[in-house]
């Protein structure tokens, strides 16, 4: 009988294929709301310099950043598409439209919204999850953020929390010029460079010295037009001392063309600082998701990643670290799910560059369905890091064998005061534990979601209570048995 | 001739920044028709069979099954697995090079139970630039032990390079033995594959103490259902070295077992890049692949590359690997101080138990002995005694 694995075809066996789980569609973001042409404002499909200079027209940019997105526009037709990774075959960049922006401006409320987009928003319960625990929050729709509010408390300690194109010609211009595509360049990778060229919304963090904000700053990400691309920018700043933690969500219902998301994060941690960066991403699986990020620490800063990846059809996700100041830290904890038709290349990378700087890194990936997940990671250490110390673990689980799981950590290691450690697991689900919760009631469909759920636990406990919540439930939506 | 080929290809590509999908071999020689192979009666149950060129081994490949049909296209648009007849470590290249040089295969039969070890030795008494190739069969229930000694003179020079193919039939024993201490001015590769049938058991003992340079490949493709390897690398990165390897285990049959183990130790100026492989295909249920690598580093401006993978396409197995890099624990020099042993001691204590617990696998008292002197040699060149004490 024949399966596919990603997009590869394979060969089963008939009592083989009796074990498969079937896959389920997931409703609560995969509902669409149709976009009247009418109310939108969008870019011919493509990617032209006619294209980047509408754009950069229409969102008023500085002289400087028509510019900057004209050589990056340069570097992309320049870079090749990278030759180890998931195929991208299926996306062709002559079909993406680059640019989407309703035509409502961005409002601070959302019953300013309209009703369409207010009602995506409300689906995804993001207006009540702002009422209820965030400091603060910017939602954006396709191209443009739409709403963006900010507690009045967490302004009043100074704490700036705005869109970027605001902050691109406001008072923290300068700012923003200072660090924009500094950690991530353009010539970085391909989609580096045409998020350079083409990039559009995001938010802007900035935290002055010594301030903790107590509760979470949050974006979220809605790509609703059809053959589109979202390519926002995330720039935090976190002075001297601060803390802060932003949590980033993004959904987008699934269609028949593919849709592509080019975001680029680039997270700046002061001395002493602490940002804790979380991100739900559950795109839909027309999605090809390749997006950037990466932080840098000062001295004795630290950068914690939470990471949850489930949605789209192909990722290429490794948030980077680079440990700059002596004694600063960095922490990443993913979990990747990929079930039928993903093919999910995730996973993290640690530069060390400072004296007793720390890393560590636990992930675990999880695949059904035909599905392949690809765990890629770097530990660089380098010369001038003594006293670096690193730890990586990764967990596997396959669920079927129809789908594929991958372990390429690697390690590069250039002073001998330096300890590494390493470790890698993959295997089943385990037929005793299974039979010994069935044993007590428990049917096996859900002693293999709970089985599921404990495997991932690592990653929602370092979760606010109600994204773990999110967390599990899509892992037992994946689970269902059809 | 100028020698420039792309070997120790990753199974699985990664970011090429990081410099890690293939080495380069590289040299300029020029191959003398010369044998450094010391004469060795083969004992009864073993027997040259004949000297086999490219299309007679090619020939022989598909006669028992041993080509490498292309995989399927899994982690990108490229193929993941380089089609190579009898797939080795090493890959395609090194059989282009031997065929460039005019090298034949010597192709071995065994037949019977060989109780003592059968040892090859190689002298490079002069400067040299030599290679051989050999395909080992070791047929149904036979057993066999060969070490492959490679030895020479202090103050001699050249490139030398070995490939050898094991097929192992159904129920087949067989310890390979490659210990490998050229002079320092010695460039060296191994290249090494395996085919294992059902209840085949292959043990590998490798121990890399010489030359300035060495690359090595080494694939295990574990066909027959519960098949057992064993493979232990041991290794000293000396001053200025360079060591280049890459070990693949390939599960194919059900129950196969495979363990990997890798002691090293690294002194200043060494570089060491390291590709380990535990691959699972589909149907090889209830396999279990383990892989360790511990590495000591007791010198300034090294360079330590490791890319240790699992790469699953069966639910069913169990897979694990784990790496350890670091100087001595302060712990362990504690406790070692505390009994009167100072810290440079108590790093040679810790380098020769993890190079002589490699060589403790060797069963030929005069490798076991050499590999103690490598340890003294790699102390007295770091305190200035220039090897005297050997």
């Amino acid at each position: 009988m024949a399966e596919m694995r990603g997009d590869t075809p394979i060969d089963i066996s008939e009592d083989r294929s009796k074990g498969l789980l079937n896959d389920v569609e997931r409703g609560l973001y995969d509902f669409i709301d149709e976009e009247r042409e009418e109310d939108f404002y969008k870019v011919d499909e493509g990617l032209t310099e006619e294209i980047v200079r509408q754009i950069s027209q229409e969102k008023h940019d500085p002289d400087w950043m028509l510019e900057f997105r004209l050589k990056s526009l340069r570097i992309y037709n320049e870079l090749k598409v990278p030759n180890w990774g998931p195929p991208i075959d299926g996306l062709d960049m002559a079909r993406i439209v680059t640019y989407v922006r309703s035509k409502t401006d961005m409002k601070a409320s959302w019953e300013e919204l309209p009703e369409d987009i207010k009602n995506a928003f409300e689906k995804l319960g993001i207006p009540q999850a702002e009422r209820e625990q965030l400091a603060g929050v910017g939602a954006q729709y396709d191209s443009e953020l739409v709403y963006h509010n900010v507690r009045k408390d967490v302004e009043e300690q100074g704490v700036v929390y705005t869109d970027m194109e605001s902050a691109l010609t406001g008072k923290y211009a300068d700012m923003v010029r200072e660090h924009f595509m500094k950690l991530v360049p353009p010539t970085d990778h391909k989609f580096a460079a045409l998020h350079g060229a083409v990039w559009s919304g995001g938010s802007f963090v900035y935290v002055p010295p010594g301030t903790k904000v107590d509760i979470p700053l949050q974006s979220y990400f809605r790509l609703n037009a059809p053959g589109a691309g979202q390519f926002e920018h995330t720039l935090i700043i976190v002075d001297e001392g601060s803390d802060v933690h932003f949590i980033e969500g993004c959904s987008a219902p699934k269609y028949n063309v593919a849709n592509l998301h080019a975001g680029c994060v680039e997270l700046f941690v002061g001395k002493n600082a602490h940002l804790r960066y979380s991100t739900i991403e559950n795109w839909s699986k027309n999605m090809y998701n390749l997006n950037t990020k990466r932080a840098i620490c000062e001295e004795g800063g630290t950068i914690e990643w939470i990471s949850g990846s489930f949605g789209s059809h192909e990722s290429y996700l490794y948030p980077t670290s680079v440990l700059k100041g002596d004694g600063s830290h960095a922490e990443f904890t993913g979990i990747t799910f990929a079930g039928k038709g993903q093919n999910l290349d995730t996973g993290a990378r640690m530069v060390h560059l400072g004296k007793n700087t720390s890393s560590f890194i636990d992930t675990k990936s999880i695949c059904k369905s035909g599905g392949i997940s690809t765990y890629r990671s770097s530990v660089e250490i380098r010369k001038t890091a003594e006293g670096a110390k690193a730890s990586v673990n990764c967990g596997s689980l396959m669920l079927d064998s129809i789908s594929r799981s991958d372990t390429v950590p690697a390690m590069d290691i250039r002073t001998d005061k330096a300890d590494v450690g390493h470790e890698a697991k993959i295997g089943r689900i385990s037929d005793d534990a299974v039979f010994y919760m069935m044993s007590r009631g428990i049917s096996e469909a859900e002693a293999r979601a709970m089985i599921v759920s404990g495997f991932a636990n690592p990653v929602s406990k370092e979760l606010p209570l109600e994204y773990a919540a999110e967390m599990n439930n899509l892992i037992k939506l994946e689970m269902e048995m059809g | 001739m100028e020698i420039r080929k792309k070997v120790n290809h990753l199974p699985v590509l990664t970011w090429n920044k990081l410099d890690f999908n293939e080495a380069t071999l590289s040299a300029d020689v020029t191959f003398a028709q010369k044998d450094y192979r010391k004469e060795t009666e083969l004992p009864e149950g073993m027997r040259l069979a004949g000297e086999l060129d490219r299309a007679a081994f090619v020939k022989w490949s598909k006669e028992h099954g041993c080509e490498t049909v292309p995989e399927a296209i899994v982690a990108g648009k490229f193929p993941m697995y380089a089609p190579e007849q009898f797939q080795t470590g090493m890959g395609a290249e090194i059989d282009d090079l031997l065929n460039d040089a005019g090298v034949k295969t010597l192709l071995y039969e065994v037949d019977g139970k060989i109780g003592t070890p059968v040892k090859f030795t190689y002298d490079y008494y002069e400067d040299a630039a030599a290679m051989e190739s050999v395909l080992i069969h070791v047929k149904a229930g036979a057993e066999v032990t060969l070490i492959q000694y490679f030895d020479g003179l202090e103050g001699t020079k050249g490139f030398v390079g070995s490939s050898t193919r094991v097929y192992l039939e159904k129920g087949a024993k067989m310890h390979l033995i490659k210990a490998q201490m050229l002079p320092k001015d010695f460039i060296f590769f191994d290249d090494l594959g395996v085919k294992q049938q059902a209840e085949a058991e292959f043990t590998f003992t490798q121990l890399e103490l010489g030359s300035r340079k060495a690359y090595l490949g080494a694939c295990f493709d574990q066909i027959g259902e519960a098949s057992v390897l064993r493979a232990d690398l041991g290794y000293i990165g000396m001053p200025e070295s360079f060591l280049d390897y890459n070990y693949v285990d390939t599960f194919r049959g059900k129950k196969s077992v495979g363990v990997m183990r890798f002691h090293g130790v690294l002194f200043d100026h060494a570089e060491k890049v390291s590709r380990e492989t535990l691959d699972f295909r589909q149907y090889c249920t209830d396999a279990e692949g383990d892989e360790e690598e511990d590495i000591l580093v007791l010198g300034d401006d090294i360079i330590n590359k490791a890319n240790p993978m699992i790469l699953g396409e069966e639910e069913k197995v169990s897979g694990h690997h784990a790496v350890s890099i670091g100087k001595l624990s302060p712990e362990m020099l504690f406790y070692m101080q505390s009994r009167g042993i100072d810290e440079a001691k108590a790093q040679e204590l810790m380098v020769r138990a993890r190079i002589m617990e490699v060589a403790a696998r060797i069963p030929d008292e005069e490798i076991y002995r050499q590999a103690g002197y490598y340890v003294d040699r790699a102390y007295c060149n770091r305190t200035d005694c220039n090897g005297l004490c050997k």
